[in-house]
């Protein structure tokens, strides 16, 4: 009997080690990556981007949304072959922002129509995710909605959604289900989808990267979201450098928005 | 954003905004004769208000002294509760002076258009980095802060004042950053 149960201890501590380093392995080494000198024209990017790309972004509420489509807006439509936006349940405003951003960018006047069509515009999802905390929602049932709500991450990440789409679109995003970029600048949303990529990552499923940036409005402290992102977004941008002094790992390379 | 002496009869605009936060004290230390007076010498000749829900509050501003100033200055007042973001952006884009709650969202669209913006914190609110980010906007010239207490000063400082032009190169870092981030992947799936 207590050979069995030190066989059991033995083997969870294996496990356990086993799931630290491979957790060690998949977090963001960014000791080595770009260092915040960089500035804003010394530098020349040779633009090698695969042919086909998938970005996801995480859409907030009214401000972060206005920064997100301000920060985006100048991608060359070339570069991002496959966008993906999510917006939380009933944020119609969100909705209506990414058409227009389409609209303006690619020339897109709906999903799933026009939407392949024109230069580089090969397509564009809208999903909507229920919420991971509603405005004044109690902290009790917050774990609850939080579960919710990475359970649906989850599976648009995996592409859950695609076997949905018009047929003509379902071709275009077969084999590009795992965005290769999530770009989110602060929602409680985007914390449940980042996390929902680290355990995809965990399991070697996917190879995303994930961008945060930090709202403009924040200039001495991050907000709750950029908190629990920090130690693992690959790439944590702010625009204050108040902040890049603060925090370790934070990237200042000025305003963001414009 | 200089006034055209060519264009006399142009109507010139002042937004005074509190976004979707309440804010009565500014609505009330806006709308006093000693300000209507100050905006008029300064040549604005039309007020624009976005009271949110202090429509009561408003109201109440509109006393007969109010009425008299505005007619001997001969400028118009029209007001509204609230609009949705791209109503706002209408606004400020013809307005030339915008006197507003410190707002992120209100502060950046002022910039993008290069109007004259006179910031007051709103200090009952909880989130003191509005305060931060108002104090650091207006340090770095993008922004003139005033207080409820003296808005007489921050409007007159911002008629001469040498407002700073926001980059607008923002969004070009931005795409760099994803790039290489697309990049990264793409050697990778190549090598790794």
């Amino acid at each position: 009997m207590i050979a069995f149960v030190f066989a059991v201890a033995l083997a969870l501590c294996i496990l356990l080690i086993i799931a630290s380093l491979r957790l060690l392995s998949i977090l963001p080494d960014r000791r080595s990556g770009p260092v915040t000198e960089i500035t804003q024209s010394s530098r020349i990017v040779e633009i090698t981007t695969p042919a086909r790309s998938h970005v996801l972004f995480i859409l907030g509420s009214g401000g972060h949304t206005a920064e997100m489509f301000s920060m985006i807006q100048s991608l060359s439509p070339e570069s991002v072959t496959h966008r993906t936006y999510v917006f939380s349940s009933g944020d119609k405003h969100s909705a209506r922002k990414a058409q227009n951003h389409e609209e303006s960018v690619y020339g897109n006047a709906a999903a799933g129509e026009k939407g392949m069509e024109g230069p580089g515009a090969i397509g564009y999802r809208l999903i909507e995710i229920p919420r991971a905390r509603a405005v004044g929602q109690s902290w009790l049932t917050t774990p609850l909605t939080c579960l919710i709500c990475l359970s649906k991450c989850m599976d648009i990440l995996r592409g859950g959604d695609v076997s949905a789409l018009p047929r003509q679109m379902r071709e275009l995003w077969k084999g590009m289900e795992f965005p290769d970029v999530v770009v989110c600048n602060g929602p409680a949303t985007a914390v449940m989808l980042v996390y929902a990529v680290y355990i995809y990552k965990f399991f070697g499923m996917c190879k995303t990267r994930v961008i945060y940036v930090e709202s403009f409005a924040r200039v001495t402290t991050l907000s709750l979201s950029g908190k629990l992102l920090l130690p693992v977004a690959d790439r944590f941008l702010v625009q204050w450098p108040q902040l890049a002094d603060k925090y370790q790992g934070a990237e200042h390379l000025g305003f963001l928005v414009s | 954003m200089a006034p055209q002496d060519s264009e006399p009869v142009a109507d010139r605009k002042v937004f005074v905004t509190v976004g979707t936060t309440t804010f009565d004290g500014l609505i009330q230390a806006v709308l006093v004769p000693p300000i209507i007076s100050m905006l008029h010498s300064q040549g604005y000749t039309s007020i624009r208000v976005q009271h949110g829900e202090s429509t009561e509050i408003y109201q109440a501003c509109l006393t007969p002294e109010l009425e008299a100033e505005l007619a001997k200055c001969g400028m118009s007042i029209t007001a509204f509760a609230y609009a949705d973001s791209d109503e706002i952006t209408e606004e400020i884009k013809f307005a030339e002076l915008v006197i507003s709650h410190a707002g992120s969202g209100t502060i950046l669209e002022c910039l993008r258009y290069q109007k004259r913006i006179v910031v007051v914190p709103n200090r009952s609110l909880m989130e003191n980095h509005q305060l931060e980010l108002a104090n650091e906007m207006s340090k770095q010239k993008y922004v003139v802060k005033g207080n409820l207490k003296n808005i007489d000063i921050a409007i007159d400082r911002s008629a001469t004042y040498p407002y700073r032009h926001f980059p607008r190169t923002g969004s070009k870092v931005f795409a760099e950053v994803l790039e290489e981030e697309l990049d990264k992947l793409d050697k990778d799936t190549m090598y790794g």
